[in-house]
């Protein structure tokens, strides 16, 4: 005899992921258009023939405010700050994303190991702890400077201090997710290690890693700015952010606000843009599974 | 004469959303009697718990009562209360039971403060020793031992059963005509759920108290409530004395949730589909997709008629001559 | 031979945040035959779940034979007890909670395949998950859901088609029906009925329903406090009951017929702390209203009363209505 048939009642919602990233854009417009608006600067920055050459100083023209010609003015050495301010935004991000890939990548394997492995992963968390009670802006300072100022040494500082921060996050959410009821299930039917980590871990720990992610990005940037406002990192005449604000914070008394102004709003913007898209992802993230 | 505790009229709940509203509760009737244990059953989602509330005006927004009335005896309409009048009912009057026993206990605050602030919120300045008596008898009154040990302890250090009989006792502390407890037993062992009901019949047998017991548990509504109320899809669909409801159900939703309860040698009564979406209010009656019985007057939704000296049904079937379902 | 065979298990915790041992499963000892169902009962705490954990090796127990087909699986390394873990599985009271939420039941159905059939190509795991899909009656379309998206009914259908889509000879139900609605937990009943009956399964039901044990099952075992009172027929247990525990327990259900009451007999005391159970004699002894000395001197063992019943009580004989209810007769609320 046949079973009843299908019977209960069905909600109806899109599963596809087509479907998904369409209803993130209805519920998150602004961080969507955010997120649109770095991809666009990021490319602009990379392809757009840009007003002026970011790097070379224009004695004739000198500091000029704002105008028709300089749209965000010109800096000591008659540099367009326009053209400056956008060639800096790849600069500046791409550190910053190298740098939140390369913890993206040593952080996540390591958290998921701590929570696999107990034993000697609880004197490592401990020593992580450690590591991160210690000053991580002075070490990346001093690690930048002692290497004679490489950029590499910019993207090894931000991993060094978000790689533990990975590992704490990806580790206690793998931890709490171990006590689920389905991962006991999983135990029971059979399923190896490898595959429980790929199917079961990591897509239940995915919506927080990306939302953790945008924030490293955000403290990225932060960084590389902070670093090369210090002058180190970055140096001049390439342009970036930190450096500009530098340059132009001397001339901030002096009413020619312009120079670090522009370079100023890019860092504020962008940090906010990627809080709001960590917000929006988290958001996303408990809404769908329920 | 008996004498009418509550009396609830077209009681309506909403849900109000940006996209949809849900209308939980539409114009539901009943009324408790002194002396009375009456029971609400129906499945989940039903809207028992929002009636409940809505009666004593405990809905959270985006949920409000959109019409009706609820009398209680020598108070007036519930629903027409401001506040403050609302506030000092609940509690001296109408004792609540929530559906969680934690939910409805502060954690931060020992169970004796807790006791001291009901006494406090309805203005009987008692000592500090007074009070402690007070909340000593209600607890031994609900059957814990070592009342004591409960009065000096946190939530937390309970467990379940006695969460329950605590706030239990709490609800009764001021010795309300009326208590309204929403599944105070589910999830419970049976040995401890016999306690509870036990101990709450034994407040109603014999006295001008009544109580309205939510439960999806046709067995605790058989063993202790004198009239059922069985609710689907937020309406009533039938009601009337436990004898004759579970005895002879008119309504064909009533006798397949009786035709549900695992027998040994029974086949199971197989319920087709599930409750309907109470976003939308349907025009026919809303269990016809799931009715064996349906036939063309179905397509108008049925109202709650008496077919007997109190019994109420709302099913076309019993306007049949020589209705019935069994 | 029996398909499962529990012989002597014991499983002890450290106490959740406080000290001293909680014994989940004291000693126990328990068979299930191919294609029958034993229904495990008992108040919560009695470790009804940690047995299971245990049969299924979720748990390994302190002491004590899992044997499974004739194989101790506690002796088995975790590759044999993967092979062995197709034909053992389990369905758990939530159904929402046991379901991967970011896994598509398709996903979720197929996977025990994956696992255990490798030989099976995709194109016949998808045809056999759509088989499985339509025999717990859920509709073949369902595979490209997330469990989310699934009443608590059908999900836990999908866990059902989870469980026996490796041809499983024994699954663990964990309270299958304890969280639905009367109405699905009727669906639910009949489906694993059903189920049995084709496939020949046999079922560990752990329930606290009585009502729903005497309709599934056709042995039953009491457990308190971590131990097997009594065990034997359905019918038998439930018509006489010869462990005090057991008719006190039974006394405490409630028929849905309104005109027929029966008698209630009430234990003494709240049901102990498993932290605290005696070494020696009955644990039910400090609750009993039958106990005598020699219940306190000794390990009562379940002994055998009649064919296929055992009982661990030495006034196993003498258990009466009359004798419960005199005796505690007096006895303050509980
Ligand atoms: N805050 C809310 N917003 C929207 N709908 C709600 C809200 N709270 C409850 N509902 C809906 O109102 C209906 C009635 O819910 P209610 O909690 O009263 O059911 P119930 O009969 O008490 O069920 P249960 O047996 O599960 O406690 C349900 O369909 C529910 O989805
Ligand atoms: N991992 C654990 N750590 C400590 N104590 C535990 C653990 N698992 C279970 N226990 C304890 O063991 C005892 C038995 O628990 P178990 O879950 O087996 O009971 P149960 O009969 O299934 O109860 P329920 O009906 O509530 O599900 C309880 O006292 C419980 O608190
Ligand atoms: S052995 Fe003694 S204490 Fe235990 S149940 Fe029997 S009579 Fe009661
Ligand atoms: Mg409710
Ligand atoms: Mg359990």
């Amino acid at each position: 005899m046949a079973t009843s048939p299908p019977n209960d009642s069905e909600r109806t919602k899109a599963a596809k992921p087509t479907g998904q990233f369409r209803d993130f854009v209805q519920m998150h417009p602004i961080a969507v258009g955010g997120a649109f608006f770095i991809v666009v600067l990021i490319l602009a920055s990379l392809f757009a023939p840009l007003p002026y050459d970011p790097e070379l100083p224009n004695p004739e023209v000198g500091i000029s405010p704002p105008s028709a010609d300089h749209w965000f003015g010109t800096d000591i050495t008659g540099a367009d700050v326009f053209s400056r301010t956008i060639a800096a935004a790849w600069v500046d991000l791409s550190l910053a994303l190298a740098g939140t890939l390369l913890s993206l990548a040593i952080g996540v394997p390591l958290g998921l190991a701590t929570s696999v492995k107990r034993r000697w992963s609880d004197n490592l968390v401990r020593g992580m702890d450690a590591f991160q009670a210690f000053p991580l802006l002075i070490l990346a300072l001093v690690l930048v400077s002692l290497s004679g100022n490489k950029l590499y040494m910019v993207v090894v500082a931000i991993a060094l201090i978000n790689i533990p921060r990975y590992m704490r996050l990806i580790r206690s959410e793998v931890l709490s997710l171990r006590e689920a009821r389905f991962m006991e299930a999983t135990t029971a039917m059979g399923v190896p290690l490898p595959r429980t980590l790929r199917k079961h871990v990591l897509p239940n720990v995915m919506g927080i890693i990306t939302a953790q992610t945008t924030l490293t990005m955000a403290n990225a940037i932060v960084v590389i700015a902070t670093l090369s406002f210090l002058g180190i990192g970055v140096a001049p005449p390439t342009p970036s952010w930190g450096s500009m604000i530098r340059s132009g914070s001397s001339n901030m008394i002096s009413g020619e606000w312009w120079i670090a102004l522009f370079p100023g709003l890019f860092v504020l913007i962008c940090v906010w843009i990627l809080n709001q898209l960590s917000d929006a992802i988290s958001d996303f993230n408990t809404r769908t599974t329920r | 004469m008996t004498q009418t505790l509550l009396s609830v009229r077209d009681l309506s709940v909403e849900f109000v959303g940006h996209k949809s509203t849900v209308h939980a509760v539409n114009g539901v009737n009943l009324r408790v009697n002194a002396g009375e244990i009456v029971g609400i059953v129906g499945e989940s989602g039903c809207g028992k718990s929002t009636a409940v509330k809505g009666i004593l005006g405990l809905l959270q927004p985006p949920g409000q009562v959109t019409g009706g009335e609820a009398e209680l005896a020598g108070h007036g309409d519930l629903l027409a209360m401001k506040n403050k009048q609302l506030r000092r009912v609940r509690g001296a009057s109408v004792g609540y039971v929530a559906q969680n026993p934690f939910g409805s206990l502060n954690p931060i605050y020992s169970i004796e403060v807790q006791f001291r602030n009901i006494l406090r919120a309805h203005g009987e300045p008692a000592s500090q020793k007074i009070a402690r008596e007070r909340a000593r008898t209600m607890l031994a009154n609900v059957g814990i031992a070592g009342p004591d040990r409960v009065l000096d302890g946190y939530a937390h250090q309970l467990s379940g059963g006695m969460a329950q009989r605590v706030v239990i006792a709490m609800a009764m502390l001021l010795e309300p005509e009326l208590i309204i407890a929403d599944e105070p037993t589910t999830g419970l062992d049976v040995t401890v759920q016999r306690q509870i009901l036990d101990l709450i019949r034994d407040r109603v047998v014999d006295s001008t108290r009544g109580i309205l017991l939510v439960t999806h548990d046709l067995g605790v509504i058989a063993q202790y409530c004198h009239r059922v109320v069985v609710m689907y899809a937020g309406k009533v669909v039938e009601a009337g004395s436990v004898e004759t409801v579970f005895g002879d159900p008119a309504h064909p939703y009533t006798s397949a949730l009786l035709g549900a309860i695992p027998r040994p040698g029974h086949e199971l009564t197989r319920l087709r589909g599930s409750v309907p979406d109470l976003r939308v209010i349907p025009t026919e009656c809303s269990f016809k997709p799931r009715c064996d019985y349906e036939f063309a007057a179905c397509s108008v939704s049925p109202n709650l008629r008496e077919i007997a000296p109190d019994h109420l049904v709302a099913c076309h079937l019993s306007e049949r001559v020589g209705h019935g379902t069994s | 031979m029996a398909l499962l065979e529990l012989e002597g298990i014991s499983k002890q915790f450290h106490a959740r945040g406080g000290k001293g041992i909680v014994r989940a499963v004291n000693d126990v000892s328990l068979s299930i035959d191919a294609g029958e169902t034993v229904a495990l009962i008992g108040e919560s705490g009695s470790g009804k779940s940690t047995l299971g954990r245990l049969v299924l090796r979720l748990l390994e127990p302190d002491q004590g034979a899992v044997r499974f087909e004739g194989i101790d699986l506690t002796k088995l390394n975790t590759k044999e007890m993967r092979e062995v873990r197709a034909r053992l599985q389990v369905v758990f009271q939530e159904p929402f909670e046991s379901l991967n939420p970011r896994m598509s039941v398709g996903d979720i159905v197929s996977e025990p395949l994956i696992i255990h059939n490798r030989a099976m190509n995709s194109s016949e795991r998808e045809i056999r998950v759509r088989e499985t899909l339509e025999r717990v009656g859920l509709r073949p379309d369902s595979a490209t859901r997330l469990p989310g998206q699934l009443s608590g009914g059908q999900q836990q259908r999908v866990g059902i088609a989870r469980a026996i889509i490796t041809n499983p000879s024994l699954i663990v139900l964990d309270e299958p029906t304890s969280s639905l609605d009367l109405s699905v937990r009727a669906q639910i009943l009949t489906l694993l009925a059903d189920l049995q009956r084709e496939l020949g399964l046999a079922y560990l039901f752990i329930s606290h329903d009585i009502s729903t044990v005497e309709y599934v099952s056709q042995r039953i075992a009491v457990m308190y406090l971590g131990e097997i009172l009594e065990t034997g027929p359905v019918t038998d247990v439930i018509k006489d009951p010869r462990h005090p525990y057991t008719r006190a327990l039974l006394s405490s259900r409630l028929s849905t017929d309104p005109n027929e009451s029966l008698p209630r007999l009430r234990l003494i005391g709240d049901i102990g702390s498993p932290t605290d159970v005696r070494e020696i004699g009955c644990v039910l002894a400090p609750r009993c209203p039958m106990v005598i000395d020699a219940c306190r001197d000794r390990k009562i063992e379940l002994e055998p009363f009649a064919p296929h019943h055992d009982v661990a009580c030495i006034r196993a004989a003498e258990t009466s209505d009359a004798l419960l209810a005199s005796s505690s007769s007096g006895i303050e609320y509980n």
